[in-house]
């Protein structure tokens, strides 16, 4: 258990098996988003209520839920960091960051296209979108706060202490929903209980869910191997892929 | 697409330049540095990935 | 486990805890302000203030819905099945508006408690199905009540 552990904090090796998984994971990923794209947008029935306007879905639930649940990662991999001084944790905790923003970003913009059809305006201050926008500063936050420190030392911590403390709006962007009188409409998959879409939709949804997450692991990997690359420049596993 | 059509498109399009620019940007900055290398330029270990970073959350607004 | 991580991980746990803690309690004193909008029963038991803009949501009561004929002002019944307001709007209401759903009005609440609303927004509900569902789901519903 501990030599895998102490495998995974070793550069080389990660990159080794992240260009491994990459291989694998980057086509298949590539291939779902393809599909559950097409099958969406041209094969899934329309809503009886929305119309074709509700296709959005497709992009914007999974941009949403992969975002939350890459903060969890992020600050997860920053507690790891704190705690033990692991270097790869610090990498992974850096690298997520841009692919969280980006994913919120997606969110946040497809959400305002899809209200003006449905709801009839783009933004509204409800509790969902408010806290939506303030996971997009903590994402912010943390690569900008990295980049302000001279010491990256120090950078990895503070990056680590501000990602810890903003885990605390993941919940209530769950259940902002669920608590306060909002615009935005509760969940539609649920886990106790029956998703509230019929199969047909709901089917590519939950590709679109699976591509994204893969999406996620994906950027977060090919992020991390190009930090790795960097951070490694004068070592000689680094010096060792030039001669390749 | 009755009507909707431009709000869903917009929505494809970007999002598909955000997935693309997820995947694509890191990669290239990857075997950018991997060239420079091969070339025995002395890479700057901590100019490069603040570039980076900016490329990734640009690509989504352009 | 190393008594300096020990050390660490209590630290990581108080940060979390004590940030949770510190918006939560936030939250809860704020939690009148983070609604959107007051549902009809507040605005019946005189909690929104007149005068000032607001927000009123609920659904829209059926066949209250009356068109002004000559304008795009328009009158309907908002309700929460406890107390129903009623809110006047003139212009042109979302696609999704329609009787017997969702809605969130914004503006002044008169004298006489009638909502003179500036904004309109369509609330719709989680549900999605296919047309044919939707009309055998209806078809079914109807025959069961024998209507």
């Amino acid at each position: 258990m501990w030599t895998w552990f102490h495998k995974l904090g070793s550069p080389p090796w990660m990159y080794r098996i992240s260009g491994r998984i990459l291989a694998i994971l980057l086509p298949l990923t590539i291939a779902m988003l393809v599909v559950g794209a097409v099958w969406g947008l041209l094969y899934a029935p329309m809503d009886f209520k929305q119309g074709n306007s509700f296709r959005i879905i497709y992009f914007h639930v999974p941009a949403s839920v992969v975002a939350l649940a890459g903060y969890y990662v992020m600050a997860v991999a920053g507690a790891v960091s704190l705690i033990w001084r692991m270097k790869m944790a610090e990498v992974a905790m850096k690298c997520a960051a841009p692919v969280g923003a980006a994913l919120t970003f997606l969110s946040l913009l497809s959400g305002a296209i899809w209200g003006k059809p449905t709801w009839g305006t783009y933004w509204v201050w409800d509790a969902r979108i408010t806290s939506m926008l303030i996971l997009f500063f903590l994402y912010l936050g943390v690569i900008v706060l990295y980049q302000a420190y001279e010491n990256k030392e120090a950078a990895g911590k503070a990056c680590a202490v501000l990602s810890l403390v903003g885990m605390v709006n993941i919940p209530i962007i769950y259940k902002s929903v669920d608590w306060w009188y909002s615009l935005h409409q509760p969940a539609t998959i649920r886990f106790t209980e029956e998703s509230a879409m019929h199969s047909s939709m709901l089917q590519p949804l939950l590709l679109m869910i699976l591509a994204f997450y893969c999406l996620f692991t994906c950027a977060l990997l090919l992020n991390m191997r190009s930090e790795l690359l960097r951070r490694g420049a004068s070592t000689s596993w680094v010096r060792g892929l030039a001669v390749n | 697409m009755d009507g909707h059509g431009v709000y869903v498109w917009s929505v494809v399009v970007v999002s598909v330049l955000v997935c693309a620019g997820l995947l694509v940007l890191p990669a290239r900055s990857a075997r950018r540095f991997i060239a420079g290398l091969s070339e025995g330029e002395a890479p700057a270990p901590q100019a490069a990935p603040s570039v980076r970073i900016e490329e990734v959350n640009n690509a989504p607004g352009s | 486990m190393h008594p300096v991580r020990k050390q660490r991980l209590i630290l990581v746990c108080f940060i979390v805890v004590f940030s949770t803690l510190a918006v939560g309690l936030v939250t809860y004193g704020l939690r009148g302000n983070i609604n959107l909008f007051f549902p009809p029963a507040e605005i019946a038991a005189g909690l929104a203030p007149t005068g000032q803009p607001i927000r009123l949501g609920g659904m829209v009561v059926e066949g209250s819905v009356r068109r002004d004929p000559e304008s795009l002002r328009v009158e309907f019944d908002v309700t929460d099945y406890q107390a129903t307001v009623t809110a006047v709007y003139t212009g042109i209401l979302p696609d999704l508006f329609s009787e017997g759903e969702g809605v969130v009005a914004a503006g002044v609440l008169d004298e006489n408690g009638v909502l003179q609303a500036t904004e309109v927004l369509a609330k719709h509900d989680e549900n999605y199905m296919p047309p044919e569902v939707a009309e055998a789901l209806s078809q079914a519903h109807d025959e069961a009540t024998g209507s």
